[in-house]
C-alpha cells in the first residue's frame, strides 16, 4: 500500500489523518493473534512512555482475534458500534455503516461472539485520569472491524433474559401466593369443621354424661324413698297396729285406757317425721335451683332443706360474686354440693357442716368446699356403684363436666373435706 | 298365756333394722303381743350378731339393706354362731336376686307379717330355754 495523509500525534501510535491509499501489490493477510480483552488492556504503561508501544505484549494497532458477550447494537452516524463485555471488561467494536443490517439480529444481547479487527486503544480519556488511576490504560478500546465476516456467533443468547427471569419468577411467586392462600383456605375450612365435630362430640358427651348421672341419681332416689319413705310408712303402719291392739286389750280391761293414747301420740309423731322427710325427697327431685334464686339464695335453701330434722348444723358462707356465675355452671356446682351434703348427713354423723363459696379472681376459678366434723371414711373403701352409692362418682364427673377437679380430704375417725375447683366460665376453653 | 291347752314360753325375738322408725314401729307392734318378748333391737348387722350371740333368740329379724355389712352378711354370721338359727329377712324388695341370696343365706321368709311368727311358735320350744 502507499499512503498519504497529515501526522497524527495524538494517539500513542503513529497515524494518518485525511489519507488517501493506493494498493501497489496482493500479498496474504497478516494472522490474527488470539488474545483476551484483559492482554489488549494490559498495555504496559511503561513500554507507553518510553514510546515503544510496538512491543510485543502491546496490542494497540494489530490484528487480534478476541471473544466478548454483546450487551448492545446500534447504528451511529456511519458506523454500526457494537458494545460488549467480557466480564467485568468492556469494549466496542465498530463496523463501516454499509454493511447489510442484517447483522443486528444476528447480534441479539447475549450472544457470545469472536471477533477479529484492529485494536484501537482509545488514550484520550487516560490522559486526564493518569494522575489519579495508577493504570489508565486499562480504560477502553475498539476494535476495527472490515466486514460481517469478522464476527463468528459462537452461542446465541440465553432464553433467560433479566425481563424473562422476572416474568417467570413473577409467575412462580403468583403460583406460591396461590397455593400458599388456597392451603390457608383449606386449613381453616378443615380446622372449622374439626372444631364443629369436637364441638359435637363435646355436646354429645356432655349430654351423655347428663343422662348418666341423672339416671343415677333416679336410682338413689328410688333407694333413698325405699330406704326412708317406705320404711316410715311401714313402720307407721305397724305402729297403727299396735294402736289397734292395744285398744283392744284396753277395752278388754288388759291395758289402761292411756295406753292407746300413748301409742296413736307415738303413730302421730312417726307421721310428722315421715312428711318432712317426704318434703325433703320431693325437693331434691328438683335438679335445678329455684326460679328467681341467685346462687348464695339457692345454696342457703339447699341446706335448710338438707338441714331439716337433722341433729347437724350446717353452716354456709358464699362469696356474693358467685351469684354472677352463669346457670349452667351454678347448677353444676349446687349438685356437687347437695351430694355432699347429703353424704356427710347420711354417713358422716356430723355434728357440723361446713359450706362455703370462693370466687378467685386472680386465678380465674371458682372453689366450693363442704367441710363436715363426722366420722370420715376410708378413701377407695367407701360405698361403691354396687351399694347403689353414686355420690362420689357423680360429683367427680360433675366436676369434670365444669373443666373442673374434684378433691377429698379424709380418713376414718377424721374429719371429711370436699373440694371442687373449677376456671370461671369466662376463662373455659 | 296363749289358748292353746299347754302354756308356752314366750317367743324371743331379736330385731335387727338400721331404719330407726320401722325397727321402732316393729319393735312396738312385737311387744305388744301377748307371747313375744324383745330380746334385743339392733340398727346395724354386726350390733345384730353380738345380740345373737349372747341373747340366743327364738328368731331374728334382719333387715337385708343396711350400711355396713348387710342382711345376708348378717345372716351368715348368725348361721356360723347357731347353724339351725331361725331368721325372717325383712325387705320390700322384688327382686329375685334379694331373695335368692336371703333363702341361700338361710332366712326362713322374706318380708315381714304377724303370720310369720306362727313359724316362731311352732319352733319355739314348749318350755323356755
Amino acid at each position: 500500500m502507499e499512503v498519504a495523509g497529515f501526522l497524527r500525534r495524538a494517539r500513542g501510535i503513529a497515524g494518518l489523518t485525511s489519507a488517501r491509499a493506493r494498493r501497489l501489490a496482493t500479498g496474504p493477510a497478516p494472522a490474527a493473534v488470539e488474545v483476551t480483552v484483559a492482554e489488549i488492556l494490559a498495555a504496559d504503561r511503561r513500554s507507553r512512555d518510553q514510546g515503544t508501544m510496538q512491543r510485543p505484549g502491546n496490542h494497540d494497532g494489530r490484528l487480534v482475534r478476541c471473544r466478548g458477550k454483546v450487551e448492545s447494537t446500534n447504528l451511529r452516524d456511519d458506523t454500526w458500534a457494537v458494545l460488549l463485555s467480557d466480564g467485568s471488561l468492556h469494549f466496542s467494536a465498530t463496523l463501516p455503516a454499509d454493511t447489510p443490517a442484517i447483522i443486528a439480529p444476528r447480534l441479539a444481547p447475549g450472544s457470545e461472539v469472536q471477533l477479529t479487527g484492529i485494536v484501537e486503544v482509545d488514550l484520550d480519556a487516560d490522559r486526564a485520569a493518569s494522575l489519579l488511576v495508577e493504570d489508565p490504560l486499562a480504560q477502553r478500546f475498539t476494535l476495527l472491524l472490515s466486514s460481517p465476516a469478522d464476527i463468528a456467533v459462537l452461542r446465541a443468547p440465553s432464553w433467560w433474559t433479566a425481563g424473562r427471569l422476572a416474568v417467570m419468577a413473577g409467575l412462580l411467586l403468583s403460583l406460591l401466593a396461590a397455593a400458599g392462600i388456597w392451603t390457608f383456605v383449606l386449613r381453616r375450612e378443615v380446622r372449622k369443621q374439626t372444631n364443629l365435630a369436637v364441638d359435637e362430640a363435646a355436646a354429645r358427651r356432655q349430654a351423655d354424661l347428663e343422662y348418666e348421672v341423672s339416671a343415677r341419681e333416679r336410682n338413689r332416689l328410688a333407694a333413698d324413698l325405699h330406704d326412708t319413705i317406705l320404711q316410715t310408712v311401714t313402720g307407721i303402719g305397724f305402729q297403727l297396729q299396735v294402736c289397734e291392739e292395744t285398744r283392744a286389750l284396753a277395752a278388754a280391761g288388759d291395758r289402761p285406757a292411756t295406753a292407746s293414747d300413748d301409742t296413736l301420740a307415738s303413730a302421730q309423731r312417726m307421721v310428722e317425721h315421715a312428711v318432712g322427710q317426704l318434703r325433703s325427697s320431693v325437693w331434691s327431685l328438683r335438679t335445678q335451683p329455684a326460679v328467681g334464686m341467685v346462687f348464695s339464695e339457692a345454696v342457703q335453701d339447699l341446706v335448710d332443706r338438707q338441714g331439716m330434722g337433722q341433729a347437724a348444723r350446717i353452716s354456709t358462707t358464699i362469696d356474693p360474686a358467685a351469684d354472677q356465675l352463669p346457670a349452667d355452671q351454678a347448677g353444676c356446682l349446687l349438685q356437687i354440693i347437695k351430694e355432699a351434703v347429703h353424704n356427710s348427713l347420711h354417713h358422716a354423723r356430723p355434728h357440723a357442716i361446713d359450706v362455703r363459696v370462693g370466687i378467685d379472681t386472680a386465678q380465674d376459678v371458682v372453689v366450693a368446699s363442704v367441710a363436715d366434723d363426722g366420722v370420715g371414711f376410708e378413701l377407695g373403701r367407701q360405698a361403691g356403684p354396687a351399694r347403689r352409692h353414686f355420690g362420689l362418682t357423680g360429683m367427680r364427673e360433675r366436676a369434670e363436666a365444669l373443666d373442673g377437679s374434684l378433691e377429698i380430704r379424709t380418713s376414718p375417725g377424721a374429719r371429711t373435706t370436699i373440694v371442687v375447683s373449677a376456671p370461671l366460665a369466662g376463662a373455659r376453653r | 298365756m296363749t289358748n292353746t291347752s299347754a302354756p308356752r314360753a314366750p317367743i324371743r325375738v331379736l330385731l335387727v333394722d338400721d331404719h330407726a322408725l320401722f325397727r321402732a314401729g316393729l319393735a312396738n307392734l312385737l311387744a305388744v303381743q301377748r307371747d313375744v318378748v324383745m330380746v334385743g333391737e339392733a340398727g346395724n348387722g354386726v350390733a345384730g350378731v353380738a345380740l345373737w350371740e349372747s341373747e340366743r333368740p327364738h328368731v331374728g329379724l334382719v333387715d337385708l339393706t343396711m350400711e355396713g355389712i348387710d342382711g345376708v352378711e348378717t345372716v351368715q354370721r348368725i348361721r356360723a354362731i347357731q347353724p339351725d338359727a331361725l331368721v325372717v329377712m325383712l325387705t320390700s324388695s322384688e327382686s329375685a336376686v334379694d331373695a335368692a341370696r336371703s333363702f341361700q343365706a338361710g332366712a326362713v321368709a322374706r318380708g315381714f307379717d304377724l303370720g310369720l311368727l306362727e313359724i316362731a311358735r311352732g319352733a319355739a320350744p314348749r318350755s323356755g330355754r
